[in-house]
């Protein structure tokens, strides 16, 4: 058995609801031993962290096992965490926030449940992964493709619902699920847009349905269990066209978004525009050891040498165009025409057309896991955590979040990698470190690291997105408007559909009120 | 010219590492890719009674140009970087690193992958080793 119990529930108790979910759902998914719950930590967190312990760990195989999973839970008093496929790496992956917690794994629920090729939908359930869909499709012969992320091992619905933002037309991945079945923390399942009909052939094509929308309810929330949705998929193109150009300087950011941010706002450009500095290469590259011998930085005196021997510039544009060559083309001539104001460089193009093997790709919907690879640039013992603030796609705005990134990462010698997602009307601009598991004095200055970036674009009105574990009560409260309104709205919310406060504590800063009051 | 370096904003697998990128300037006469090597098929063990197999619950990460081949690499040379090709992994080995993870590679579970997978999976790349790993 555990050691570690949840807030308020003794030894006994704890013992007594591990053996009624045995009991319900088969004691072979129930796991409660120190040993069996290792893979329920974070992954990548430092040595020694606490904070994030799990108190048992349970997996599901259907909505009903989750409903007595739930009902179990609620007598009990049993704080459950629910995760997808636990690969949130960066962020936390597979621990909850609250230690004591029992995991929810619902990698059993992992059914690819319906595919309208016609329209280009997939439903599916939480355990799926981009890999397990990729696969499918492909055996299948169906011409539809996933948006990717760069860390394919996760669940589709998962990241989605943790707002993951990726590769091709349909990278915003919160965007495109459109009808969902969720269970709520009582019990109840409901279905939302469409869905709500009973025999509505429509529940994953119409986003809404009549009344209130409540599938944001359920992104990055507390408020109930996804057990399945609708995923829109992209028709594979006719022809798939990359322009890639390399920009030399650090301030050539600011030039590069201000020509893109309206093409991207208009449609000419498809799906969000992943621009990369160069140190996103050099630390998947293995090659560290090159450069530097102990753990700091390496100096920005030696980085013209390593760009010029990857044959990178400071930032890495990567545009693709999705569709017919016509098109495609018109869209290029448009962004080349734009970046001609600004450089007299010209793309680098290439191009896929339909029929044609498809290069090992996220930007051509094949799934990859090699970025992880950053996780073992200072240490076979390595970790990476992100901060992404959310800007206007403003040039001075950009240019300054770099200086001031830059600056800071500077301060607590760290390599910046870092990175600019275009969305329609905003910029996250990726700010990513990566660390020694086991340096305790590591730990200390990426703690204080994320926290002087939290700080300080908070400072200037901009706030995260997404954050790991440790970070989601102080991410929660840069969000200030009226006193923290909003949180007053999610702690309300919470309150009222669990009551019992069972489901998922603390997760993005929403805690019910039953630890709210222990706290106190 | 076949010019595949930059694609994706990350570094590619080796298979599609290829040298020699210039500039094109011509907007409508772009490059196109048919040199590219196929996506191996994930499913190594076709038919094997576990669900999940060796390419579901590994070759994501250890086949395909994925993580930990990369990381292997760097750590123990790209000779070792396959762990199907490799003779000094016990089955004790693999199972512990399964179980408690191992570097930069996380842990799986037993609700990930059963005992009795895990089992399969250690007789495949045992197999694998003697060359008589089904295809």
């Amino acid at each position: 058995m555990s050691a570690i119990l949840p807030p308020g529930v003794t030894a006994a108790e704890f013992s007594a609801a591990m053996r009624a979910f045995s009991s319900e759902i088969g004691s072979q998914w129930v796991l409660i031993t120190d040993e069996d719950l290792i893979p329920y930590h974070d992954a990548y967190g430092f040595a020694g962290q606490t904070d994030h312990q799990p108190g048992g760990a349970i997996s599901p195989a259907n909505v009903e096992e989750l409903r007595a999973i739930l009902r179990i839970a609620n007598e009990r008093g049993i704080p459950l965490w629910p995760i997808s496929r636990g690969k949130n790496y960066g962020y936390g992956a597979a621990a909850p926030r609250m230690s004591g917690s029992v995991v929810l794994d619902l990698g059993r629920m992992r059914r690819i449940l319906d595919v309208d090729v016609a329209r280009g939908v997939v439903v599916v359930e939480p355990g799926v992964g981009f890999f397990d869909l990729y696969d499918y499709l492909e055996r299948e012969k169906i011409p539809l493709w996933a948006s990717m992320p760069g860390n394919s091992l996760g669940s589709v619905l998962g990241n989605a619902l943790e707002y993951g933002l990726g590769y091709g037309p349909m990278g915003d991945r919160a965007n495109s699920l459109v009808g969902m079945e969720a269970m709520l923390p009582g019990g109840e399942l409901v279905r939302t847009g469409m869905g709500a009909m009973n025999g509505s052939p429509c529940w994953n094509l119409f986003p809404y349905s009549y009344g209130p929308s409540w599938d944001r309810m359920f992104t990055q929330s507390n408020f109930g269990i996804v057990t399945k949705a609708g995923v829109w998929l992209y028709p594979e193109p006719e022809e798939v066209l990359s322009l890639d150009m390399e920009v030399p300087d650090e301030a050539d950011i600011g030039w590069v978004v201000e020509a893109l941010a309206p093409l991207r706002m208009r449609g000419v450009v498809q799906g969000p525009v992943n621009i990369g500095n160069f140190m996103r290469i050099v630390m998947g590259s293995g090659r560290r050891a090159e450069w530097a011998t102990g753990k700091g930085a390496i100096p920005d005196a030696m980085h013209k040498q390593i760009m010029d021997d990857f044959g990178l510039g400071w930032w890495g544009v990567h545009l693709t165009f999705y569709g017919e060559p016509e098109l495609n083309r018109a869209r290029a001539k448009v962004v080349a025409d734009a970046f001609a104001k600004h450089t007299s460089q010209r793309f680098e193009m290439h191009s896929w057309k339909r029929g044609e093997p498809r290069p090992p790709l996220p930007s051509h919907g094949v799934p990859i896991s090699f970025p992880l690879r950053i996780a073992n640039w200072l240490s076979p013992n390595g970790g990476h955590l992100g901060f992404s603030p959310v800007l206007p796609p403003d040039r001075a705005a950009i240019e300054q979040q770099i200086s001031r990134s830059r600056a800071m990462f500077r301060k607590f010698d760290f390599d910046f990698y870092g990175g600019v997602t275009l969305g329609e009307r905003h910029v996250n601009v990726v700010n990513m470190l990566a660390y020694d598991r086991d340096d305790a004095d590591m730990a200390k200055r990426a703690d204080a690291l994320f926290r002087e970036l939290m700080n300080d674009a908070k400072t200037r009105g901009f706030g995260e997105y997404r954050s790991h574990l440790s970070y989601m009560d102080d991410v929660a409260a840069t969000y200030d408007f009226n006193g923290g309104s909003l949180h007053r709205l999610n702690e309300w919310m919470k309150d009222a559909i669990d009551p019992n406060g069972i489901l998922a504590p603390g997760k993005q800063g929403i805690w019910p009120k039953r630890y709210r009051e222990a706290q106190q | 010219m076949i010019c595949l370096r930059h694609l994706s904003g990350a570094l590619l697998p080796a298979i599609v590492l290829v040298g020699g990128c210039s500039s094109e300037p011509d907007v409508a006469a772009p490059i196109p890719l048919t040199a590219v090597e196929a996506v191996p098929a994930l499913s190594m063990v076709e038919g094997k009674a576990t669900p999940r197999n060796y390419a579901a619950a590994c070759g994501t990460c250890h086949d395909n140009g994925g993580f930990a081949v990369r990381v292997l690499a760097d750590r123990s040379g790209p000779e070792n970087s396959m762990i199907h090709e490799r003779n000094d992994l016990a089955p004790d080995a693999i199972r512990a690193i399964v179980r408690n993870g191992f570097g930069a590679m996380p842990a799986m579970s037993k609700l990930e992958v059963s005992d009795e997978e895990l089992d399969g999976i250690i007789a495949f790349l045992g197999k694998a080793r003697r060359g008589s790993a089904p295809q």
